[in-house]
């Protein structure tokens, strides 16, 4: 059989199997393996395995992987950051839909420091809502608030999709941290508007906060000045060519036990807690990037990533319909698998027809990344809705989505303002040091 | 999916070993992991200027052993990532032929790992190998990895017949 009709079968194989609800990492490779074996022999195909596992398990590159998760979930197991929206609004929710906003800014924050969207989610879920529900918000504003704006953690740094990008790409990792700095701003600044859009057309749906003087506001800050001299550090010894990924996540580290340890937070138990939760998600990882390597190089082996680019190109698309493609295509997926599957199936195909399509890496990356994190809030899969409905219980899911409808349109302008102005994302990083 | 004390013989007694793997993984190695990161850029890159030449290299190390260690709790506690959409709507056999098939399909990356990972044991040893900064042998850290895809592929494969006789004897898990 032609080796390319063989790969196209096993691309064909895995995506059902993945749609059956075999494990990402089963079935990427297990079709990787097998596919060897039918085009080389077993030898060649078990060595491969074993050459990627010891490779990639020991790369410098993936050490951030578990340091940054352990960081993220430091803070999520130990509350640190529990004060951030009362801090934030003590400066803004007196406004018009100031509460709503301080969530956004809020849930950014947590984002940066923590880098996972679904703890985002919870956390906020159960902080802010009460707030939101108490000066009598729309719920449907409240949750869409929420919903939207914890998948900034996706986006902002330090932020695991982007290392995975990284890694299988082979891009800077911390060239696409700092790319993902300009869509996350731009992102928080749209649900921003939205907010303020809606509360000018419909007062009711955000009244007024409480007032609080200027003494209260700045006593307010002390409380969040060490995260934010933490990321403060990280990203910007990122930023200034100070730190690699690897050593930021160590100082991440560091930083947070000396926070937690300082406020009296940190016991034994919970870093325990937190190592469990990290050791598991990274080996989750760990694996399922395995598996992205070892389906990447039976379609290289068979030519299938080849000829995939060479239909791509012959058709002869001007590059923005290409993006727009692959932007429609991800927004597809985004609905119905985890944005993070999404990630490891999509980019060791789409990565090298961007490339020949001569996109850049990092625009790419960003790009990529932006949109799969609208995943996270559309329906049916949503994961950031299910997880809010999960901590607050008294909204309908259905009134969930439709406030987070208005959020995910202003995530969809903002990819497409990616698209005709690149500089979005490329810009910051091509001033780093 | 077996839970943890329906385990029986030698099914009990990997879930045992991988509990321990566990255990040590996430109480000894990741606090040294971090430790020593935090150690070898902090202290002695940034303050004392004398980074350990070895230390990326042992890191990387630390890093691999982390991951096999805790491969087979991730197996057992199902952290797997995958599709849910359509993986949840199924019911009864047709779930548990799911699970029998991934179960397979896992046999077939920890089984050929496992093998590839012995056969190279050997010649480790005989060669030498040893990291480019890092001296010690690369043998023995082999030789884990070998042995706890193995412990992964035994997880899998009593899984499996485990899971076989359910669907045989039509008993709803």
């Amino acid at each position: 059989m032609d080796p390319v009709l063989v790969g196209y079968l096993g691309l064909v194989l895995m995506l059902v199997l993945i749609f059956c609800g075999i494990p990402l990492t089963y079935a990427m490779s297990a079709v990787g393996f097998v596919g060897i074996l039918y085009i080389k022999d077993f030898n060649f195909g078990a060595m491969q395995e074993a050459m990627l596992a010891w490779e990639k398990g020991g790369d410098a590159v993936l050490m951030c992987i578990p340091l940054f998760i352990l960081m993220g979930q430091l803070i999520y197991q130990t509350k640190i950051v529990s004060d951030l929206f009362s801090c934030i609004r003590t400066w803004v929710g007196h406004l018009p839909g100031g509460l709503a906003v301080a969530g956004v800014v809020a849930c950014a924050m947590f984002g940066a420091v923590t880098g996972s969207a679904y703890a985002a989610s919870a956390t906020m879920g159960v902080t802010m809502m009460p707030e939101l529900l108490k000066y009598k918000y729309d719920t449907r504003l409240s949750s869409g608030v929420i919903a939207a704006s914890a998948s900034l953690a996706t986006i902002i740094p330090p932020s695991v999709a982007f290392i995975v990008y990284g890694i299988l790409t082979e891009t800077s990792i911390a060239s696409m941290f700092i790319a993902g700095i300009g869509p996350g701003v731009l992102l928080a600044l749209a649900f921003a508007a939205v907010i303020v859009i809606q509360c000018i057309h419909n007062p009711k749906a955000g009244p007024r906060g409480p007032v609080f003087s200027w003494k209260e506001r700045f006593v307010s800050l002390t409380g969040m000045l060490p995260l934010l001299v933490l990321f403060l550090v990280v990203i910007g010894g990122i930023y200034g060519g100070v730190f690699t990924p690897t050593e930021a996540a160590g100082v991440g580290v560091t930083g947070v036990v000396i926070i937690a340890l300082v406020m009296r937070r940190l016991t034994w138990a919970i870093f325990k807690a937190a190592a469990k939760e990290s050791a598991m998600l990274a080996t989750s990882i760990f694996f399922v990037i395995l598996a992205g390597y070892l389906i990447s190089r039976f379609l290289v082996i068979t030519g299938t990533t080849k000829h995939i680019i060479d239909c791509t190109i012959s058709v002869g698309m001007p590059p923005w319909m290409l993006a727009l493609s692959m932007g429609a295509l991800y927004l597809v997926m985004g609905s119905i698998m985890d944005s993070f599957g999404i990630a490891i199936l999509t980019f060791p195909i789409l990565f090298p027809i961007a490339m020949a399509a001569g996109f850049d890496a990092i625009w790419f990356g960003a790009f990529a990344t932006v949109i799969i994190a609208v995943g996270l809030i559309t329906p049916p899969v949503g994961m950031n809705i299910f997880i809010l409905h999960s901590v607050v219980k008294d909204i309908p899911m259905k009134d969930m989505f439709i406030g987070v409808s208005w959020f995910a349109l202003a995530h969809a302008i903002v990819t497409f303002l990616m698209i005709i102005f690149p500089g979005i994302a490329t810009w910051l990083p091509m001033t780093m040091k | 999916m077996e839970q943890g004390n329906e385990y029986s013989g030698v099914s009990l007694l990997i879930h045992r070993i991988s509990d321990l793997c566990f255990k040590f993984s996430i109480s000894i190695l990741m606090p040294i992991f971090a430790a020593f990161v935090t150690i070898d850029v902090i202290i002695m890159r940034y303050l004392l200027n004398r980074p350990f030449t070895w230390g990326m290299e042992f890191t990387g190390l630390m890093l691999l052993g982390l991951f096999f260690l805790t491969a087979t709790r991730c197996e057992e506690d199902d952290k797997h990532i995958r599709v849910e959409l359509f993986y949840e709507k199924f019911q009864g056999k047709t779930k548990r032929f799911i699970n029998l098939l991934s179960k397979v399909l896992g046999l077939l990356l920890f089984g050929p790992l496992s093998y590839q990972s012995f056969r190279l044991v050997p010649d480790m040893y005989q060669t030498g190998q040893a990291g480019i900064e890092f001296l010690l042998p690369l043998w023995p850290l082999r030789l884990v990895v070998a042995l706890l895809s193995l412990l992964c592929f035994l997880r899998l494969l009593f899984d499996l017949v485990n899971m076989s006789k359910q669907l045989i004897k039509g008993v709803k898990s």
